[in-house]
C-alpha cells in the first residue's frame, strides 16, 4: 500500500475543489451534497445542463467528464475535484457545432429539454464504437426524449456521422 | 431528490479509507463509483452520516492479469473493463454492455456493483459463474471471500464491519471454454427481468464442465447445478438443451414483481439458457 501523500484531511460538509469546466479553472468550496448536475447550473449558472429524473436513468444532465459522458445528477460536485468538465455550453464557442447545427436541420428536438443530454452523448463517444443504424441506436439509448421524436434525433445523427440509412 | 447533509472525505489511501471507516463505524459508507448509492441519496432510501469516497486511491485501481486470472481494483470502472477487455476471460467482457447504459459504466465500478449485490446485476452473476474470489481489506489485514460465500441476500453481503472489497479476483479460463452472457431487459439497459450466465468446457465435443448461473430470479446469483447435471458429458444436442433447460426451470425458485411472475421467470431462464448453450456449442 502506498504511503498517504498528503496530511489526512477528515471528512467535513464542506469540500475545496479545483476543476476546469468549459475550458476555465474553477476553484469551489461546495456542500458535500451537492450533486455536480446542481453545482453547474446553480453555482456556476451552466443551465445548459438539465435536470430531469434525479436518478441516472433520463440522461438530460449528461455531461462530458474527463473524456466520458457521465450522468451529473447521480455525481457528486466533491468528487470531480482535478476533473475536466465539458457542458453544452462548451459544445461550440462561435454559433452551432456541426451536431447542434444536424439537431436544427433535421428536427432533433421538440420541447428540447433532453436535448443538451443527447447533445453531450454524442459528442463524446467516438462514432467508431458505435457502427451502422444500431449503432446509432446503442448510442443514444441512454437518453431519453419524452417527445419520442426520436426519429428527428436519428436523421440528426446519421447526417453529422455521414451514415446513410441504408448503409 | 437531494441527498441528506453528510460528510465527506477522499483519502488516497487505503489504510487511511480503513481507519476513517473504524472510527465512525456504521455511520459511515464507502462510496465507489456512486451509481448506486448516490441515487439512494437521493431517495433518501440511505442517510449515512459520513461518505469516505475511495474513487481516488491508486490501489484499487489496478487491473492486471496474473497466474490465477484478472485481479480488478474495486474502483476499476465497467467503462474500462469494457474498452480494455479481458483476454483469458471473455465472460466478463461479454456482461458489460448489458450494464446500464454507457454513462453508467463511466463511473460504476466492478467493486461497487458486486459489494451492492443488486439481485438483478449482472457481475455477481459473472463472479459466481467463474468462481471470483472476493478480497477484503480491513485494518487487521486481507480475507478472501470466494464468490459463493459472498452474496448473503438482496443488497446483502458478507463483509463484515470495518471490512471493504478491495479487489475482485476473476479467474482466466482454457481456451476450451466458451462463455455466453444473456438476458432480457423490457427496454435496452434496463435492469434484467431475467439472465444466465454460462461457461462451458468441451473435450471432442462433449462437455466435460459447465459452470451455469441465472439471476435476477431471487435474492442472489444461483448456480444451476441441476442443470449443469443435465448436459455433463454430452454433446449438446437438442435433447440436452431441453434437458439442460427443463432442469433450469424447475430448480429455480423466482419471485414474482411488477415486471414478472415466477412462472413467466421459469420460462425466460429456459429459453435463454437453451440460447446460451447453443451459442457455446462448439
Amino acid at each position: 500500500m502506498t504511503a498517504p501523500t498528503a496530511r489526512r484531511v477528515e471528512p467535513s460538509v464542506e469540500v475545496p475543489i479545483s476543476v476546469t469546466v468549459n475550458g476555465e479553472a474553477v476553484e469551489a468550496v461546495v456542500p458535500a451534497r451537492q450533486l455536480l448536475a446542481d453545482f453547474l447550473r446553480e453555482e456556476l449558472r451552466l443551465t445548459g445542463t438539465h435536470v430531469g429524473c434525479e436518478q441516472g436513468i433520463c440522461g438530460a444532465c449528461t455531461i462530458n467528464l474527463d473524456g466520458e459522458p457521465v450522468r451529473s445528477c447521480i455525481m457528486l460536485a466533491a468528487q470531480v475535484d482535478g476533473s475536466v468538465i465539458t457542458t453544452v455550453e462548451g459544445l461550440s464557442s462561435e454559433g452551432l457545432s456541426p451536431l447542434q447545427q444536424a439537431f436544427k436541420d433535421n428536427h432533433g428536438l421538440q420541447c428540447g429539454f433532453c436535448t443538451p443530454g443527447f447533445l453531450m452523448t454524442l459528442s463524446t463517444v467516438d462514432p467508431e464504437d458505435y457502427p451502422g443504424e444500431e449503432g446509432i441506436r446503442e448510442a443514444i439509448s441512454g437518453n431519453l426524449c419524452r417527445c419520442t421524436g426520436y426519429g428527428g434525433i436519428l436523421q440528426a445523427v446519421r447526417t453529422v456521422w455521414n451514415r446513410p440509412k441504408d448503409a | 431528490m437531494k441527498p441528506p447533509p453528510f460528510a465527506y472525505c477522499r483519502p488516497h489511501s487505503l489504510d487511511e479509507a480503513l481507519e476513517f471507516l473504524a472510527e465512525h463505524g456504521d455511520e459511515a459508507r464507502p462510496l465507489a463509483g456512486g451509481q448506486s448509492l448516490v441515487p439512494m441519496l437521493n431517495h433518501r432510501l440511505a442517510r449515512p452520516a459520513v461518505l469516505v469516497d475511495i474513487g481516488a486511491i491508486g490501489d484499487l485501481q489496478r487491473m492486471d492479469r496474473n497466474e490465477s486470472g484478472w485481479v480488478i481494483g474495486a474502483t476499476v470502472t465497467q467503462r474500462r473493463v469494457e474498452r480494455d477487455g479481458t483476454e483469458g476471460c471473455d465472460l466478463l467482457r461479454l456482461a458489460m454492455p448489458f450494464i446500464g447504459h454507457r454513462q453508467i459504466r463511466a463511473r460504476g465500478t466492478v467493486g461497487g456493483s458486486i459489494a451492492h449485490a443488486d439481485p438483478a446485476a449482472e457481475l455477481p452473476a459473472v463472479a459466481l459463474t467463474l468462481g471470483a474470489t472476493m478480497v477484503a481489506a480491513s485494518p487487521d489485514g486481507e480475507r478472501e471471500i470466494p464468490a459463493a460465500a459472498f452474496f448473503a441476500g438482496p443488497y446483502m453481503n458478507s463483509l463484515e464491519d470495518g471490512e471493504v472489497l478491495s479487489h475482485v479476483i476473476f479467474p482466466t479460463v482454457p481456451p476450451t471454454t466458451r462463455c455466453s452472457f444473456r438476458e432480457f431487459a423490457r427496454r435496452k439497459g434496463d435492469f434484467a427481468v431475467a439472465g444466465v450466465a454460462a461457461a462451458v468446457d468441451f473435450e471432442d465435443g462433449s462437455v466435460t464442465a459447465a459452470s451455469l448461473t441465472a439471476f435476477a430470479v431471487g435474492a442472489n446469483p444461483v448456480r444451476l447445478t441441476s442443470a449443469e447435471a443435465a448436459v455433463a458429458g454430452r454433446h449438446l444436442d437438442e435433447a440436452a438443451l431441453t434437458d439442460s433447460a427443463e432442469a433450469a426451470a424447475a430448480e429455480i425458485e423466482p419471485w414474482d414483481d411488477i415486471h414478472g411472475s415466477s412462472q413467466y421467470r421459469r420460462q425466460l431462464v429456459a429459453a435463454l439458457l437453451r440460447r446460451a448453450l447453443q451459442e457455446v456449442a462448439p
